[in-house]
């Protein structure tokens, strides 16, 4: 017979059956791209890792409610956020520390291209000032590719929050990155207060 | 005629207050009405200032989908294989997953550092028990017509209605996999002492059949038992005949199935 790979949906099936192996195995899976929101929503290493520790544990222990007709990875995202939004609620008012420049969770800057390096860690920069929901929403739509309705599915909301979420938070990086210099409206920015901490060469363009 | 040059559309746009960002962001998220996206968009057109608001919004967007995939920091990936290897011995001890809401509420997650302190003297054992899950998916391909017990309430992961056997053959095995596991059902082999017996002919435990499910195997009828392999996303599918005893497992077919 020949050995097809099973299925994320046919490995929850297992999982929720006894399977000791079947729920590792889509963990293994898709944990880069769920540490990737989580970190990038959280912009916390040790809360990101806190937050996706909690989610797959409560994924494991509610497969016996994922209901095939949704994508497991759908299902997982939306564990997973919510796991960070909780966090998120819990820890308002406190401050938190940005996201490390470099380190293990960030890859080398690749090749040469510094410049585009640095535009990455602009960008980093300019997601930690948006608020914790259009944060969230941008990062699943814009950085992570998922659609407006897959968004609203992970998150809970209606599609249109997810875009009016969207736009709000695209104005606000499209001044903090120097895009727009002078906007004459600036999308509840005003440049000289929301400007990221550390003074980037990206700013001057 | 007098001297006026420019032309009608930009003096209008220089009339015209700016249009605020957080609208033409809205226009260009597709939050607004068919209509009055259509009405805006001709007056972005003519409008250098606003088109340079949407151009910088479009260059926004493009900015963050070149942010590089991340990867899991390897201490964090074997903190979680931790844990999981930690929530799957409870599982083993209490019997099962736990009942889950159906309405998308998450259960509670134990407290995190109570957990890391568990977890080391835990790692060990998990490891262990994972690696003593590793075995193999039997089938059983029942002959013995008269002796069929469908219905008969039995221990574990048992069924407690029978199904209709599932027709397959030895190229497709495969496709009963999904009805075995989401249903199992070991039709004559339902008693907790026959499958055991059953179970032991093919040196294998109750803990590494996770499905099971009457078949007609190539035109005979059978039970295809699901077994672990150690290997997540694999298993071994082994069709037995219904007097599947500790004399003669009687296996009419032995396959692997997964990656």
């Amino acid at each position: 017979m020949t050995a097809a790979a099973a299925t994320d949906a046919e490995l929850i099936a297992a999982h929720a059956a006894g399977d000791p192996n079947a729920f590792g195995e889509v963990v293994r899976r898709h944990r880069d791209r769920m540490w990737a929101v989580a970190l990038r929503t959280l912009r916390d290493p040790d809360e990101a890792a806190d937050a996706l520790q909690d989610a797959f544990i409560s994924a494991f222990r509610a497969a016996g409610s994922f209901r095939a007709e949704s994508q497991v990875t759908t299902w997982l995202h939306r564990i997973v956020v919510n796991a960070c939004l909780d966090r998120v609620r819990r820890r308002n008012a406190r401050p938190t520390s940005p996201l490390p420049e470099a380190g293990p969770n960030e890859p080398a800057a690749p090749r040469d291209a510094m410049s585009e390096r640095e535009t990455q860690l602009a960008v980093q920069d300019a997601l930690a000032t948006l608020p914790d929901e259009q944060r969230a929403a941008i990062v699943l739509v814009d950085v992570e590719g998922y659609s407006v309705a897959e968004t609203a599915s992970i998150l809970g909301v209606a599609e249109g929050t997810v875009k009016s979420r969207c736009a709000r938070g695209r104005a606000k990086l499209a001044v903090l990155l120097g895009h727009l210099r002078n906007p004459d409206a600036s999308a509840n920015v005003r440049p000289g207060a929301v400007t990221p901490p550390t003074a980037r060469p990206w700013e001057g363009r | 005629m007098t001297g006026h040059d420019a032309p009608p559309s930009a003096g209008d746009a220089a009339e015209r207050p700016p249009l605020p960002l957080d609208l033409l962001a809205d226009l260009h998220a597709g939050v607004l009405d068919p209509a009055v996206a259509a009405e805006l968009r001709q007056r972005v057109a003519a409008d250098p200032k606003a088109q340079a608001a949407l151009d910088a919004l479009t260059a926004t967007v493009a900015e963050l989908a070149q942010l590089p995939p991340l990867a899991i920091p390897e201490q964090v990936a074997a903190r979680i294989d931790a844990a999981l290897r930690e929530e799957s011995a409870r599982r083993h001890t209490s019997g099962g997953l736990p009942a889950q809401p159906s309405n998308g509420a998450l259960p509670p997650v134990a407290d995190l550092g109570a957990a890391r302190r568990r977890r080391r003297g835990l790692l060990v054992a998990g490891g262990l028990l994972t690696a003593a899950a590793a075995v193999a998916a039997v089938v059983a391909v029942a002959g013995l017509p008269g002796e069929r017990t469908s219905g008969t309430p039995t221990a574990g992961a048992v069924g407690d209605q029978g199904l209709a056997p599932l027709t397959v053959t030895s190229d497709n095995l495969g496709t009963a996999v999904d009805s075995a596991l989401a249903t199992p059902d070991y039709g004559p082999l339902s008693s907790p002492g026959r499958l055991d017996a059953c179970l032991t002919a093919l040196r294998v435990t109750s803990a590494d059949s996770v499905g099971a499910r009457e078949v007609r195997l190539d035109g005979k009828p059978g039970v295809l038992l699901v077994l672990t392999t150690g290997t997540a996303g694999r298993f071994r599918l082994v069709v037995v005949e219904p007097g599947c005893g500790p004399a003669d497992p009687g296996v009419l077919a032995d396959q692997t199935f997964g990656r």
